[in-house]
């Protein structure tokens, strides 16, 4: 795939995933062969500039190259990860989490074991694996859509959102369900102007409204796990939540179901607009 | 990479109010001129068609910054949507005209109310800026009109830059019928008569400086980056993103004002159900004007909708909600700005955002908006609207002369206000001391010769009343004496 077709977010994760796979590929040989070193460096500069414990070197140089090849067959396969998601990214996004996991796993053991046990060898372990986990993800979360702009789990709040402002029935018959695969693409293409900041804002109210009655109404569900019929009711909660910024979430949110909705004919028909019939002959 | 190389006198980034104005003076003054915009060019044909689909998201998307989205960060966050077309902000304007009031170009200490009136004629010919006759406001109109004479309020048409309008209601998504009289069917093509040449969809990203001295600009375009050389450089990006492009780049900023003293007019809109049908859409969509409040900084304006956004601001879901849609012929909707007495700031946009805006709304203006509301809501009530939506979060809907004095004993707070802003000023302020303004009463900026501001961020003072008529004619002021320096 050129470059070309590729969105900004996803060019960014490219460049990203180029700059994992050269670390990687460049720490394998050095970690393997030089790596014995890595440990005694950390604990030279650790006795020199502070007084936390030091970590203590394996017993014998069997046990550390054990270890080191665990390590490094690890990092091999992050490599791939890398290489993989960079050659294909739109294709290949998907086995990033690999990576992800690997990285918060290693962050959060070494967090856990420096706290344990304080050898600075496990801080910078996890100063290392933290940032590049952290990376990894928003550059990975912004780019996963693609040009989708919204991923399907978005998609399917977005839409349980649009049918619980809009149900099928009532004062007029059509629904937002009726309407729903164009109303999608006109929110999908109202999304695709923004720039990455809005469109990220987006998704992530859009995330936030689905765990909303978890967050501020102590309910044991999601948006998506409640039933239907009582999603107009706490949208409606929302609405009049005495917190500006949840009012502001899905007032943000409406526009993007009744203005795509409202932008089709039918719909717009249905409430009694007739775009013609203001023009004099 | 390609890189096309042009070479002229004037180089005007921007064909909004300000930079369609500044190009078509100089290029009528003799001056060779180039106008690089970053919108694209859009026919009435365009407009026609969409507006016969009934579509209005083509417009948000297309002429708009960001799809409308942008928002001005603070306590409440404020929408405030800016146009990006040939045309700028004039093609999605409600077409409005009002000459800044005198105590405000007073307060500029720069040209007086007399040095302006020329200015300000010249432009009003020039755009057919006349009130709108009665027979084109619709029947919001004539609502208001009995809410008012009930209470005894004047409202008066308001004058647009509008000829022949044929009641489209859809001045805010590009005229279906070329009447609204914007910059990109008025002083463009004027600029283009004359000889200037207009490059759309150009993004300019770097303004040439050497020696102190602007010599051009470069950017790109989707078929690669350009660059034109010119004796003077005229910015009219508008009063947010050009103070951000100016901040990034480093530009004129020694008085560190750039970017600082941002002025808005914090508006709400007030929705009214009537038993009557109103078919609000049908006519100018900002036609009247209530302006008995505005020595306390309140001016009220009409607005009217196509169903998507209107419904979208309305309270409720469900089948309560669809009862209200339902209702939308029968609905009238007037709207409130406030002349802000707290100023706020533009800063350079992050991942991608052309700028972001710093900005949050004080407890006076708050006030002042909980007051406007309430004067609003008395006008409809009185008018016999059966139901009144405030924007106003503790109160959304009144039914009546008690709800009302409920409403009314209310405290308002900032976050109360599902509000939106219009007609951002003041972050390129001029002034003579360059320590405190950026540009001179020239326009030009005080540290960069040849670099010239010409939109409304050089307005230092809200100006309570809406710009584009204020700015064109600084614009036109400023190109005049630029033209006579440069022929």
């Amino acid at each position: 795939m050129g470059n070309a077709e590729l969105t900004r977010a996803e060019r960014a994760l490219r460049v990203w995933m180029i700059v994992c796979a050269m670390s990687f590929g460049f720490a394998m040989p050095f970690f393997l062969f030089a790596g014995v070193w890595i440990v005694p460096v950390i604990n030279a500069i650790s006795a020199r500039i502070c007084s936390l414990p030091l970590y203590p070197l394996p017993q014998s140089g069997m046990e550390g190259a054990f270890w080191r090849v665990l390590g490094v067959s690890m990092m091999a396969m992050l490599t791939w990860v890398c290489v993989a998601a960079s050659v294909d990214v739109r294709r290949n996004c998907r086995i990033v989490p690999i990576m992800l996991v690997s990285k918060l796993c290693s962050t959060l053991c070494y967090l856990g074991l420096f706290i344990a046990f304080h050898p600075l060898a496990y801080l910078v372990g996890a100063l290392t694996d933290g940032p590049i986990f952290l990376v990894t993800l928003a550059l990975w979360y912004l780019a996963s859509p693609a040009d989708r702009y919204i991923d399907d789990k978005e998609e399917r709040i977005l839409t349980s959102i649009g049918e619980a402002v809009l149900p099928r029935g009532g004062a007029f018959k059509l629904g937002y369900a009726d309407l729903r695969e164009r109303a999608v693409a006109g929110a999908r293409r109202m999304m695709a102007v923004m720039d990455p900041v809005a469109l990220l804002g987006t998704r992530l109210l859009l995330r936030t409204v689905n765990l909303s009655p978890i967050l501020f109404g102590m309910r044991g569900s999601t948006l998506l796990g409640m039933l239907p019929e009582d999603r107009p009711a706490w949208l409606t909660r929302l609405e009049r939540h005495r917190l500006a910024p949840i009012r502001t979430m899905f007032a943000a949110l409406k526009v993007y179901v009744a203005l795509p909705f409202f932008n089709e004919p039918e719909a717009a028909q249905a409430v009694g607009y007739k775009p013609e019939s203001g023009k004099t002959p | 990479m390609n890189e096309s190389r042009y070479r002229t006198q004037a180089v005007v980034v921007g064909t909004g109010a300000g930079g369609a104005v500044a190009g078509a003076m100089l290029a009528e003054a003799g001056v060779d001129t180039i106008l690089v915009e970053r919108g694209g060019f859009h026919t009435t044909a365009e407009h026609a068609e969409a507006a016969a689909r009934g579509d209005i998201a083509s417009g948000l998307r297309d002429m708009y910054v960001n799809g409308a989205t942008t928002v001005a960060l603070g306590r409440p966050p404020i929408p405030i949507p800016i146009g990006e077309a040939v045309g700028g902000t004039t093609i999605i304007n409600s077409a409005t005209c009002f000459r800044a009031p005198p105590d405000k170009v007073q307060a500029w200490g720069g040209p007086s109310v007399e040095e302006m009136a020329p200015y300000f004629e010249a432009v009003e010919r020039r755009i057919h800026a006349v009130p709108t006759p009665v027979d084109r406001l619709g029947k919001n109109w004539d609502v208001l009109k009995r809410g008012c004479d009930a209470l005894g309020i004047g409202i008066k048409p308001l004058v647009h830059n509008i000829k022949d309008c044929q009641r489209s209601g859809r001045c805010a998504f590009g005229c279906p019928t070329g009447a609204k009289q914007s910059t990109d069917v008025t002083f463009v093509p004027d600029a283009i008569a004359a000889g200037a040449d207009v490059l759309a969809e150009h993004d300019v990203d770097e303004v040439l400086v050497a020696g102190g001295k602007a010599i051009g600009v470069a950017g790109t375009t989707p078929a690669g980056r350009f660059r034109i050389q010119a004796d003077v450089v005229v910015l009219a990006m508008g009063a947010l993103t050009g103070p951000a492009f100016m901040l990034r780049h480093r530009l004129a900023n020694s008085s560190r004002r750039v970017g600082r003293g941002l002025r808005i007019h914090p508006g709400c809109r007030v929705v009214a159900e009537f038993d009557e049908v109103i078919d609000g859409y049908i006519g100018v969509p900002q036609g009247a004007y209530i302006d008995h409040w505005a020595d306390q900084g309140i001016m009220m304006e009409g607005v009217f909708v196509p169903p998507g956004p209107m419904l979208a601001s309305l309270p409720g879901a469900g089948f309560e909600f669809k009862a209200l849609g339902a209702r939308y012929r029968r609905l009238s909707a007037f709207g409130l700005m406030v002349a802000d007495t707290k100023p706020g700031r533009v800063t350079v946009g992050r991942f991608g955002a052309p700028f972001l805006a710093w900005y949050s709304l004080s407890r006076a203006d708050a006030r002042s908006l909980h007051y406007g509301l309430a004067r609003l809501a008395e006008v409809y009530l009185a008018a016999g609207a059966k139901r009144v939506f405030t924007s106003f979060a503790p109160m959304q809907v009144l039914k009546g002369e008690d709800d009302l004095a409920r409403f009314e004993r209310l405290r308002a707070k900032p976050p109360h206000f599902e509000s939106m802003a219009f007609h951002p000023v003041g972050t390129c302020a001029m002034g003579a001391d360059p320590a405190a303004s950026v540009v001179d009463f020239s326009l030009q900026t005080h540290d960069v010769r040849d670099l010239f501001v010409m939109d409304a961020s050089v307005i230092p003072n809200s100006l309570g009343v809406n710009p584009q008529l204020t700015v064109m004619a600084l614009a036109m002021r400023a190109a005049g004496l630029l033209a006579s320096r440069l022929t």
